[in-house]
């Protein structure tokens, strides 16, 4: 089995339909409204994970990704009523998820901890979250891997951000621009962009031919 | 070639992925995120201070619609207001200024209290207690005699003898020689 046939194209990977108006997403917006907790908790469940991986593409670190997503789950429940279209809710949330994961990445620790060396964590090795699918960790080399992780965190963060949020496949691009504030064709052009430096980065560390 | 850029994109792909993976603790999260939520407040809480405001402002405006004006006002003192109370009383202003039209704002302005209470008094004013002075009408002459009066005495000065001068004014004496 060839590594390309594990792994999906991220351009490919972007959700490309329109996120359908779930009438079960407007009820439950109109139970938490009036104050219905377990409504609310049914509400974002299903996005959950997406948010926590718009938050990772954010701060890159899970610890900070979990914090940034209750923190915008707090001020989603807090501005519920802000909410004009029900069903968009999705979108609505994760651009509040966005949001909260900037600020905290902005934030005067996010700062001193780029001058701290002891607790960069653009020099730490990537912690892969451990799954069952191992073979394609056995065809991927250690050091292609690390290169890669190098190259991706050393990208300029308005190359970077979009680049992660389409990596994650949970979006369209409309809604990466809506998250990042910059229209669809420019999100478009970031994320080509940082693709093309990070290929160009790894054939000059001699990555041409991974094996 | 190609085969070598397309698993380097393979691979770029698959590493990126993965740097935005989550483990699968959504359910917990979901939970701590329900316990840390706060009472959610009322829809129209935020125009508390609208209301508040408003109706100060309109209390306001009622209680200064409403005042009494037949008390006196504090602010300017009788005194101060007497300089101007004739000239704004009687002052016409096509005698001072001919040819001039008066405007019809020009009005005479009441004074804001009694100058001079005519009536009794009622009460005890410390100031205005003392007792009334008939008016002297006349000045009577005949009770008057010219020998009360002594005539003054003349006004002799003494004479003043001058004994010796000096030659100069200011110069020193000479010593003798």
């Amino acid at each position: 089995m060839s590594l390309a046939e594990l792994t999906l194209p991220i351009l490919s990977a972007v959700v490309a339909d329109e996120p359908s108006r779930d009438p079960e997403v407007v009820r439950l917006v109109s139970l938490a409204r009036t104050g219905d907790r377990a409504a609310f908790g049914q509400l974002i469940e299903g996005h959950l994970a997406a948010a926590r991986r718009v938050a990772l593409a954010a701060v890159g670190q899970q610890s900070d990704a979990d914090e940034a997503v209750q923190e915008a789950s707090v001020a989603a429940w807090k501005r519920l009523e802000a909410l004009n279209d029900p069903a968009a809710f999705r979108g609505w949330f994760l651009r509040i998820v966005w949001r909260k994961a900037i600020d905290r990445r902005r934030s005067l620790r996010s700062w001193l901890q780029r001058f701290t060396p002891s607790t960069t964590g653009d020099q730490e090795p990537i912690e892969f979250v451990s799954t069952n699918a191992a073979p394609d960790q056995v065809l991927l080399s250690h050091e292609l891997q690390g290169a890669i992780v190098q190259v991706v965190r050393s990208l300029p963060r308005k190359l970077r951000d979009p680049f992660l949020l389409a990596a994650s496949g949970d979006h369209r691009y409309e809604e990466i621009a809506a998250m990042v504030g910059a229209p669809v064709g420019t999100v478009k052009w970031r994320v080509a962009e940082a693709r093309r430096i990070i290929r160009l980065k790894l054939e000059h560390l001699g990555f041409g031919d991974p094996r | 070639m190609n085969r070598d850029v397309d698993r380097l994109d393979a691979a770029i792909d698959h590493v990126a992925k993965r740097l935005v993976a989550v483990p699968g603790r959504e359910a917990d999260l979901t939970q701590q995120i329900i316990r840390a939520l706060p009472d959610r407040s009322s829809r129209h809480r935020w125009l508390i201070p609208q209301f508040v405001a408003l109706g100060t402002i309109l209390a306001a405006v009622v209680l200064w619609t409403t005042r009494d004006r037949s008390m006196p006002a504090t602010a300017m003192s009788s005194s101060a207001f007497m300089p101007m109370a004739p000239f704004a009383t009687t002052a016409n202003p096509q005698l001072l200024w001919p040819g001039t039209q008066p405007s019809e704002r020009l009005e005479p302005l009441d004074p804001l209290e009694p100058l001079e209470r005519t009536d009794g008094l009622t009460s005890v004013d410390f100031d205005r207690a003392l007792t009334p002075i008939t008016p002297m009408n006349a000045l009577s002459l005949s009770e008057l005699s010219l020998i009360a009066i002594a005539p003054p005495a003349s006004i002799e000065p003494a004479a003043i003898e001058i004994t010796e001068m000096p030659a100069m004014a200011g110069a020193p004496p000479r010593p003798e020689e």
